[in-house]
Parts: structure tokens; sequence; C-alpha cells
């Protein structure tokens, strides 16, 4: 890719709540020559910290719907007959149902179905307060191809970065489906923000199992680790055993609900939280160098 | 018979669903069928299959009349889709700048009512 | 009755409220259809009994009758097929297992083989409450086709607890369609209430009765509570936020085990909420 001077950071979780978002503002606050891109698509919450100005919306068209004409129907039925789905009752397609498919369409004899592109959500190209890029979507409500979105999202932001920029950090989506997939595409690091509990520690370890699919390089933050020092440690020794990276633990901090009200990063409200925050970014930047090494031993 | 009401969306940045400015370039179709007491008893959800297109606006009315709604409203419409509209016996309200909620609030206490054709900007219309 | 629980954001407390829902009541039944990472489970602890293997459809072409046409790419809307000449490549990820491909091969050279995708398990707990996941394969893309699958073990004759996946996509609008009514957990942030606004939306559009809980609530944070009575929306409970709690549900301890005032209030909630389905005609199972 020409220019690629930057590194990309994803910030994964598997399961919602562990502080991904928090985190992925905390430590990318530390650095000065950023892009940031929330590609949590279904769910966007970054922008409300960062405060961003939105230059240009775009839409995003993620597939197409069904439409039966009822002047042009002779009510056959073929159509509710073979779509998988569910979408066709009544010679009405449904529109949340509707797959998109196309099958209806190509298939109705008297072709009566309209079949067109359908707007399923738009993205935004932002500048914070300090020029930095930001770049957030929003599919609309029951709508799929997240994945398809994201991958969007991020090839625009990419095409307006310049030589400055050194990281590109990106705030990804819960979960180890297409969407998570899409935001990996092409990363250098990815960052795992795990809680000490049984639900954080079973969702890291299957979202680790889909990392180690791709042969990508990752590391763990251990948030509120203070709420089970027990599991705490069995996740420390986990990731020994796995020749994982811990790149930092931060304590619970009620205040933390507070300095996201006030759109602050955590690292100014808490010095420990600075502290730790200033350690991941330099283990990440370790690690980044160890494996551009590598590579070059390699070639 | 009960009411049906189309609304053409269009969602903002701050993910609150408006009236569309321009119905033919809004997200999707939203209709509402609302039964005496004007409560919804029904929600229905149509593509826009012009998206990305900017002609053709007038084979829009055709695709919503096949939604056999009474009314549609929109931020803002063409002297022709007006016409177009009234010929299917489908009333027009035009309401730019509401949210979604506001003007089927207002809708529903009557005080939403008639239109304003825009003249000028790229109509095909 | 069904009962979904959704929430727009994840880690609000969507499992906590409809484990501890399913466990205040008497033969209840469960099912987790948040595939990708369920975590009822680990709460609920069930004695699992059973583990049905669940399968996608995908295209699979006999070359002897095929002559690379193309035809079946024309018609796949989701690239999933590709020609290259000499073969033609089929992307398993990007299958949505429609069937068009076969349906239009004009030589009758696709058939249709099955790929697994998951697992839907089964078990018991607390007795004689029925207990239901789904384990979407680590690597496949989609969790709507299982979703379905693990939805289908809803009961007719007890109460069913629908446990959604986050978000506002396909996943939960499967997961939550068809549910006499919605209970939406939100927490008390502006995160929360943001994705909370989303939640809504969608029930709004698909005409799903719903009702809020605040949980980790704090009086710092009245903004959810603004939203929700400008919106006429109603407030089923306030779970104050409690470290103690979080501290026990690390341990896969919910909070309805420690304390009988809150299991008296989720038997008070289900109670509102059964009211209110029956009122409004829908049957209540």
């Amino acid at each position: 890719m020409p220019g690629n001077n930057y590194k990309q950071i994803v910030f994964l979780s598997g399961k919602g709540g562990t502080g991904k978002t928090t985190m992925a503002f905390a430590v990318s606050s530390l650095i000065k020559d950023k892009v940031l891109i929330d590609c949590d698509v279904d769910a966007a919450n970054l922008y409300l910290l960062v405060d961003p100005v939105s230059q240009r919306e775009y839409q995003f068209s993620g597939g197409k719907k069904a439409f039966i004409q009822k002047e042009k129907c002779n009510e056959c039925g073929l159509c509710e007959t073979l779509c998988r789905f569910g979408a066709i009752k009544n010679f009405t397609v449904d529109f949340l149902n509707c797959e998109g498919c196309g099958f209806c369409a190509r298939a109705c004899p008297s072709e009566a179905i309209l079949f067109e592109k359908n707007i399923s959500g738009s993205y935004f190209d932002c500048r914070l307060d300090d020029k930095t890029g930001f770049y957030y979507a929003r599919l609309f409500p029951g709508e799929g191809n997240s994945g398809k979105l994201v991958s969007e999202i991020k090839k625009k932001a990419k095409e307006s970065i310049n030589g400055s920029v050194k990281y590109v950090f990106i705030d990804g989506p819960p979960g180890i489906g297409c969407p998570v997939n899409a935001s990996i595409a092409e990363t250098d690091f990815v960052v795992l923000v795990t809680e000490p509990s049984l639900s954080g520690v079973h969702d890291l370890k299957r979202l680790i199992q889909l990392l180690q699919r791709f042969n990508l390089k990752f590391g763990v933050i251990i948030n509120k680790h203070d709420l089970n020092p027990g599991l705490t440690s069995e996740i420390e020794l986990y990731l020994q055993n796995e020749k994982l990276p811990l790149l930092g633990k931060y304590p619970f901090d009620k205040r933390i609900a507070e300095s996201i009200k006030k759109k602050i990063p955590v690292t100014e409200i808490n010095k420990e939280y600075k502290i730790v925050s200033e350690n991941v970014l330099n283990r990440l930047e370790n690690y980044l160098a160890e494996s551009k090494k590598q590579k070059l031993m390699e070639q | 018979m009960n009411h049906r009401l189309a609304i053409a969306i269009e969602e903002s940045a701050d993910s609150k669903e408006k009236v569309a400015e321009h119905f033919g370039r809004c997200s999707k179709f939203l209709v509402y069928e609302m039964d005496e007491n004007k409560d919804i008893v029904k929600t229905e959800q149509y593509f826009n299959p012009l998206n990305g297109h900017h002609t053709g606006n007038c084979q829009l009315p055709g695709y919503i009349q096949q939604f056999n709604v009474n009314t549609i409203i929109a931020g803002g419409m063409g002297r022709k889709a007006v016409e177009n509209f009234h010929g299917f016996n489908i009333d027009v309200i035009t309401a730019p700048g509401l949210e979604l909620n506001e003007a089927f609030e207002l809708f529903k206490n009557g005080k939403l009512a008639g239109y304003q054709e825009c003249a000028g900007h790229e109509h095909e219309c | 009755m069904i009962i979904s629980i959704a929430s727009g954001k994840g880690g609000t407390g969507k499992t906590t409220v409809a484990a501890s829902m399913a466990s205040v009541l008497n033969c209840s039944v469960y099912i987790d259809c948040d595939v990708e990472e369920p975590n009822g489970h680990l709460m609920l602890k069930p004695e699992f009994k059973n583990e049905e293997t669940v399968y996608k459809l995908l295209p699979k072409i006999d070359y002897n009758k095929c002559n690379l046409c193309g035809r079946c790419v024309d018609v796949c809307e989701f690239n999933a097929l590709i020609n290259i000449k000499f073969e033609i490549v089929i992307i398993e990820e990007l299958c949505h297992s429609c069937g068009a491909c076969s349906y239009f091969c004009p030589g009758k050279a696709i058939t249709e083989v099955e790929k697994e995708i998951g697992v839907v398990r089964s078990g018991m707990f607390n007795g004689n409450s029925f207990f239901f996941d789904g384990l979407l394969r680590v690597g496949e893309v989609s969790a709507v086709p299982l979703i379905k699958k693990v939805k289908e073990k809803t009961s007719t004759k007890n109460i069913t607890i629908i446990d959604s996946p986050p978000g506002t996509s396909c996943s939960m609008v499967e997961t939550v369609k068809d549910s006499d009514y919605c209970v939406l957990v939100t927490e008390s942030s502006p995160f929360g209430l943001s994705d909370l606004k989303l939640a809504v939306g969608v029930l709004k559009t698909i005409n799903i009765p719903f009702g809020v809980i605040i949980n980790k609530y704090s009086e710092n944070f009245p903004d959810t509570e603004k939203y929700l009575k400008e919106e006429n929306i109603r407030l089923l409970l306030k779970i104050p936020f409690d470290r103690e709690i979080a501290e026990n549900y690390s341990k896969g301890i919910l909070p309805v085990e420690l304390s009988e005032k809150l299991k008296e209030e989720f038997l008070s909630v289900l109670n509102e909420i059964r009211v209110e389905v029956e009122s409004t005609g829908i049957n209540a199972g």
C-alpha cells in the first residue's frame, strides 16, 4: 500500500462492556499523529467521547431488497415457495426478513418483482479539535452486512491518510463474526480487552481461537482486574502458557463513568491509568518493532 | 378503514430519524397504519429503489401507491410528483426539518397539513 | 409467553437479567441466542443433556455436468461464486444458502451439501427448567441461521426467556421478533443511553411491546430516566450499581441468588409484563 508508514491497531473484546472503547480512547489519546475509526457500526460509541465535527456523510448500501409490484403480480405463488428466508407471505415481501438474494425476482414469471439497492447505513468522515481524522458509521436498525460497512469505512479512512500519520486506532465490534473479521484485515496488532469474570474469560478464549487462525499478533489488557484477583491470576497464567503478551492491567474505578460523561480520557482522571496506558503503548511499540525485525530477517 | 400514512425517512448524524428533505432521496419509507384512536397498529418498512439515482422521481408515486397509503409526508416534493400522488388519491404533506416522532405527533393531532411544492433544484419531474 | 431480553450496548447486564428471570421462575425455558459469545450457561450452570449439530447448505458443482457458463455467478448476489475459467470457486463464508445458483444452473450441475455452522445444546437447570443455547463455530461469519435453529426450542407451554446478542443488527432482530415482549437492559452511562435509543428504534419498527431495566444504576446519570419519561417508555426496574454484585457476577453468581429483595422485584416485573401482554390480547401461552 503506497505511503503506508502507519501501524494499524484494533481493539477487540469478544464480550461487551469490558471497557474496549474506553481503553481504545485512553491509549490513542497518548498519540498525536493518528486516525481513529469506530468499527462498531452496530452501536457506535467512540464518537460520544471525542466530539467529532462531521465533514461529509456517505450512504452505504449493504445489499438489495425485493418488492412485489401488485399490478404485475398474477399471484402464482412461486416466489413464496422459493424464498428460504420466510420473507414472502401473501405476495408481499417482508422488508426485515428479506435477505436480498434476488432469487424471487429472477424466478418470477411475470417479472413483477422490483429488486434494488437498499440504503442500509451511513458513515461519517469527521475531524476532531486537533484535526485528527475520525470515522464512524451507523448501520440502520435491523440491517445486516455490517462486515461490508466495516470494510467500506476503513477504506474511506485510509484514502485520506497522509504521511504524518503514525497510527490508525480501530475500536472494533463485539463478537467473533463477520464484522470482527473485517475490522482485523490488514492489522498490525490486536489489543484484546478483557475483564476477570467467567464470561469475560470464556469470550476471550473464543476470540483468541479466532485470531489464531489468522496468524495475527495480539496482546491482552485486563480491565477491572481487582474485581476478581483470583480470575485475574488465572488469566495471567493462561496468557503465559499460550505465550501471549499481557499489555497491562487497569483497576476498577467508579470515576470512569464520570470521565466518559465529561469526555475526558481516563488517563487524565486516574494517574495509574496514565501509567498503565503508557506502558501498554510502550509494549505495543516494542512488539511492533520486534515483528518488523522478524519480517526483515525472514526476507 | 384504517388510515395508512407513509413517511419518507432519512437518518441524521445523531441517529435520529428525520422526515427526508426531499422524498426522492430518502433512505426508506415507513408506513404507519393507524386505528380510529390514531394509535399505530402496524409498522411497515420499504426501501427506496431510487437510491443513488437522481432520475426517475416520477416513478416513485407509482411505487408508493402500492403500499396502499392515504397520505405521504416528506420534506419537499416537486410539482409533478404532487400531481401524481393526487392522481392516486394520496394526500401530500410537506414537513421539512421535522424529526420522525415530532412529525407523527403533529399529524396525529391534526396540526400537520398542506404542502409546498419545491421549485428549482434538480428535479426530473 | 415469550420474553426477549436485549440491549443496544453490550455489557449492560442482559444475560444477568435474562438468567435471573429464568431462575426465579418455576419450570421456565431459557434460550441463549447470543451464539457468537453465549454466557447464560456460566450463570445458570445447566446439566447438559444433548448437543445437536446445525448445518447450512453450500453449493457443490458436478464438473461432469458443468460447462462453466457462469450463470450461477450471475445470479449470486453475494459474490460467493467466482468463475476462474477452468473452475467455479465457492467462497463458503460469503454464501447465504439462498439456493438460486442450483435453481438457475442450466445443466443441473449444482447440488447442495451440508456444512456445519455450530451446535444447539440442551440441558436442565434448577431441577425442572429447560436450558438451550447455540454455539457458533469459530470462523463462521453469520449467526442468523443458527439463531433461527435455537429459537425453535421456544415453548408454548412455559414462559420462555430469550437472551439476545448485543447490538441492533439482523442478529438481534432475528432473536427478538415474534416475542410477546422485549426487555431492554441499559446502564447509567452515555454509551448505554445512546445504544438504548437505537434499540428502541428497532423495537418500534417491528412493533414489539417493550420496557426498560436500568442496570448498574447511578443517580449521577439522570439522562436515561429523563429520556424514558419523555418517550413514555415503561421503566420496569432499577438495579443500583453495586461492587459486590459485580464481584459475584464475575464468579458466575446471579444477584438474585444473594438478594431475596431482588428476587421479589424480578417476580414483580415478570408479573407486570404478563399483565401488559395479556391486556393487549396477545396469547400469553
